[in-house]
């Protein structure tokens, strides 16, 4: 059997629309996904900004004259640096990565795992941290290797604008 | 003297035919086009090199040719039929990958959609020409113009297919560069060509990660069928993505993928012997696929420039030709097209982005196909 008989008998036409169809919403529904992926995101991190703040909120009278353990965070901080989410979130893997390799660091081996995990503008992201001081020369002994600063806390900017949307 | 007769009607000079030698010099042209003209030559030149080691004429029942039973070639050949082989590759494919470009522009994935019509359309084609529906559905997924969505396709739906549709399906990918382009200047006007794309956002590392998880559940839940091949691939690039399980993605990107390679590659090129390859058939897919790699690049490019009228930003419809999911040539011929008409006109990671999701399109074409036509 040839031509569109051959097509008809084989249920061509049915499996061709199908198929298309299916294709077509599959990939739709993932570019659905992706679409709203950085929103929901956004929003998750937002939420839990709000958690952490909820948490961080004055204590009432009553209890105020026990120290609570946010109360000694809070004291110990000596300055705010405000970052973009991409740079927390950069942040937040140099963090994990120190973690690793244990402080002090040297930022030559930070450097390298970064680049091999593919962090985006690595050493853009690490001069702008030493440049606002999460990051700091351990010295001593331990001169040329690097420590992150507790003093620091680390805020978020909502959007590009900067601090000055916040 | 007998002895000596006997020992020559043995050998290869004995028992080659005409068939054994066209055969072989199409296994040199396929390493010519490896070495010389840098065609894929991690492709062509195993297949190359295989279909040397398939097209040697051997005495039958020594147990050396491929399809005998027990031989090495037969066991190397398992993986092949199997489809094992195909998921490994898209392992390391997917660790490979940087989704990146297709998240920063998720709309352009439709196109990789768009591309997958001549899957379809080239299957229609097949069942006209008076192939059964399995053969038809094999011989569509060359429009995929992916090499291991074919062979896994072609070895559930008709194995004894897989030698020209392999062949067919890397040739055309090796020749995206030639079958493309005509496609793309007819379709589109020097303006549209000229059309420049915004730069893309940037991607944040947890919607990278989210990313294969949630593609992979979604996908599956869809197609079933494509588990296989978008399982391993996702899964290839959660590893990469995740930043834990470096040193598993690291062997899947390097070590196992060019294993898989060299074993496919070899094996796919031994299956192509003559008395199986040349036949009519062979000649009506070889036709059959040049015309769906056509229409693929057409779909593509047309429905580029349906969007166009529909969307507040413009889209250079030549990336719609990157829906045809050889990666990564079918993106550089975007660039390459689009630098000749602007040289300061970059597209090449524009174009990534559908043709990563012609990828994702073809293996659930594949998968479609397989739970339609499994008999």
């Amino acid at each position: 059997m040839y031509g569109v008989d051959a097509i008809s008998a084989a249920n061509g036409w049915m499996i061709t629309v199908a198929g298309i169809s299916i294709v077509f919403s599959g990939l739709l529904v993932l570019c659905f996904f992706i679409s709203n992926m950085e929103k929901a995101i956004k929003l998750w991190d937002k939420q839990k900004e709000k958690v952490k703040h909820a948490k961080l909120k004055p204590v009432p009278e009553l209890v105020k004259s026990k120290k609570t353990r946010d109360d000694k965070k809070r004291a110990t901080v000596t300055k705010v640096v405000w970052l973009t989410p991409e740079q927390v979130e950069i942040y937040n893997y140099y963090r994990w990565i120190t973690e690793r390799l244990g402080e002090p660091f040297s930022l030559q081996r930070l450097l390298e795992h970064a680049e091999k995990r593919g962090i985006h503008r690595p050493h853009y992201h690490l001069d702008m941290f030493l440049q606002e001081g999460l990051i700091y020369d351990a010295g001593g002994d331990k001169i040329g290797f690097h420590r992150w600063a507790r003093d620091i806390r680390i805020e978020l900017i909502e959007d590009e604008s900067g601090k000055a949307a916040k | 003297m007998d002895l000596i007769i006997n020992f020559f009607h043995n050998t290869g000079f004995g028992l080659a035919t005409y068939g054994h030698l066209i055969m072989i010099a199409v296994g040199l042209v396929f390493i010519y086009l490896g070495i010389a003209k840098h065609y894929e030559p991690l492709l062509l030149v195993p297949i190359g090199f295989g279909i040397l080691m398939g097209n040697i004429p051997v005495f039958k029942g020594l147990g050396l040719g491929i399809y005998e039973k027990g031989s090495v070639l037969n066991y190397l050949y398992f993986g092949v039929r199997q489809g094992v082989y195909p998921p490994l590759i898209f392992l390391g494919i997917g660790a490979m990958t940087d989704f990146s470009t297709m998240l920063a522009r998720p709309k352009l994935m439709l196109l990789g959609a768009a591309a997958q019509v001549g899957i379809f359309v080239t299957f229609l084609a097949a069942l006209a020409l008076g192939f059964p529906a399995n053969e038809a559905g094999s011989i569509g997924i060359i429009g995929g113009a992916d090499g291991p969505t074919a062979i896994f396709l072609s070895a559930k739906l008709a194995p004894h297919l897989v030698g020209p549709i392999a062949i067919a399906a890397y040739s055309y990918m090796a020749l995206v560069p030639v079958i493309q382009p005509p496609i793309m200047y007819l379709l589109t006007t020097k303006e549209e060509r000229l059309i420049k794309m915004s730069d893309p956002r940037p991607v944040s590392k947890r919607e990278k990660i989210l990313f294969p998880i949630v593609a992979f559940l979604l996908c599956c839940f869809l197609a079933p069928a494509a588990l296989p091949l978008l399982g391993m691939l996702f899964l290839g690039n959660l590893l990469k993505e995740c930043l834990v399980a470096d040193r598993l993605a690291q062997t899947a990107r390097t070590a196992l993928i060019d294993i898989v390679t060299i074993l496919l590659g070899v094996t796919v090129g031994a299956s192509t012997q003559a008395d199986v390859f040349l036949t009519c058939k062979s000649i009506g897919i070889f036709c059959l696929g040049a015309a769906s790699f056509m229409v693929a690049t057409a779909g593509g490019v047309l429905f580029a420039k349906l969007m166009n009228l529909f969307s507040k930003e413009k889209i250079n419809p030549l990336l719609g030709a990157a829906g045809v999911s050889a990666v990564p040539d079918a993106a550089r011929v975007v660039q390459l097209i689009g630098n000749k008409e602007d040289p300061t006109n970059y597209l090449l990671m524009h174009a990534m982005g559908p043709n990563i999701s012609g990828v994702i399109g073809s293996a659930i074409a594949a998968g479609v196909l397989w739970s339609f036509l499994l008999k």
